[in-house]
């Protein structure tokens, strides 16, 4: 089960603690991935200022501060600007995730690394892609840009062996690009979070419409 | 409010208008004339574009538009693919020489297919299986272009729905 992140707020009213304390609860873009904590360790923390203290929360390695400035003001870094607005709250939290996910896989990738990569050379023949329904599905993947089979597995749904089993169909019919290197995740920005979080919604609710699954 | 285009794309006659029809939650707006062709077996045409729309649970709206067929409209095409979500090229395999329809649309759109996800559907394959939809993809692999090519039957909304899935399955994996 995924661990939610933490996100604590100091120096915030109770009022503003309780709007936070709603965004985070009835945000279905968040999808449930954050909670709120009153002291501890957290992972982002939204702060009026750096301060020097902050108890009773803990700092750790990773830990994003979220400063809070009226609009109009300019800070580098991360900044949650007033008057408040839940979406660009939200926004900054899935970037935050984003990253956090992130740099979890890139310590994955350090210790075992370089992993292979597929890309499609050729479009299957009608027959080969006739043997099974998600055949063609997954040569849809594989034909745009190189893929892992961590990438099948999560695009298609579909098992890890049945991945593998297909990836080695099309090597036996060298219809496959193969390479190896250590994949690095693209950082994430604000507006590149928000572009693939519309895409997505875009994309669940037309297959919704269509009836498609 | 967001909203999205679908383009619809092929040679006169291959289904752009039935396949928009066939799945545009209103009966879809035409810009039709009787046909004066006599090798196209058909009573209209398309002049300007075909223009349909499927809105969605949010208030989003998927605008769907069908170019229209003959080449002497080709300097429309670039203008409606503009910010396309996807291409669907419909290839009737009744016509002549269908390889060389497909050419005429992959070089009509030749930057944008270099981003924009495309799926070939073609049309009429059971009466006419000559070209195959192997011949197809080596025509495309000569081009150094990889695109999913299905037989369709656009009257039949599942067949367009299935052309939609696999935009949405080319969009899905340039996320990850």
């Amino acid at each position: 089960m995924e661990v939610k992140l933490r996100l604590g707020c100091l120096g915030l009213i109770k009022p503003e603690v309780d709007l936070i304390r709603t965004i985070l609860r009835t945000s279905s873009r968040l999808e449930g991935n954050w909670a709120l904590v009153e002291s501890g360790e957290c992972d982002a923390l939204l702060v009026y200022n750096a301060e020097k203290s902050v108890a009773p929360f803990v700092m750790k390695p990773g830990t994003q501060l979220i400063i809070i400035r009226r609009r109009g003001e300019v800070h580098p870094g991360l900044v949650f600007y007033k008057p408040f607005r839940a979406d660009e709250l939200v926004d900054t939290l899935i970037l935050i995730k984003a990253n956090f996910g992130a740099s979890t896989i890139a310590t994955v990738s350090e210790t075992s690394g370089p992993q292979k990569l597929y890309r499609l050379k050729k479009w299957p023949s009608t027959n080969l892609l006739s043997r099974h329904k998600n055949f063609m599905l997954l040569a849809v993947y594989l034909s745009r840009g190189t893929k892992t089979i961590e990438n099948l597995v999560t695009l298609s749904g579909q098992s890890e062996k049945f991945c593998q089993q297909f990836l080695q169909i099309l090597i036996e019919n060298e219809l496959v690009v193969e390479e190896k290197r250590t994949v690095v995740p693209a950082s994430a920005t604000q507006v590149g979070v928000r572009q693939v979080e519309t895409k997505k919604t875009f994309l669940s609710l037309l297959k919704s419409r269509l009836g498609i699954s | 409010m967001r909203e999205y285009k679908l383009v619809f794309t092929g040679t006169t006659g291959a289904g752009k208008t039935t396949a928009i029809a066939a799945i545009s939650e209103a009966a879809p707006i035409r810009t039709d004339v009787a046909n004066t062709d006599t090798t196209i077996d058909k009573a209209s045409t398309t002049v300007g574009l075909d223009f349909g729309q499927i809105s969605l649970a949010n208030g989003d709206r998927l605008r769907l538009f069908g170019t229209p067929g003959q080449v002497r409209f080709d300097f429309m095409w670039k203008i409606l693919v503009r910010d396309a979500f996807g291409i669907i090229i419909l290839i009737d395999n009744s016509r002549p020489d269908p390889l060389a329809d497909l050419n005429l649309y992959i070089n009509g759109f030749e930057q944008e297919l270099l981003t924009t996800p495309c799926v070939i559907g073609v049309g009429r394959t059971e009466a006419h299986s000559h070209p195959s939809l192997d011949d197809f993809s080596i025509a495309l692999e000569k081009q150094n272009l990889i695109l999913p090519i299905i037989p369709v039957d656009v009257r039949n909304a599942d067949d367009v729905n299935m052309l939609i899935g696999i935009l949405m399955a080319q969009t899905e994996a340039e996320m990850i």
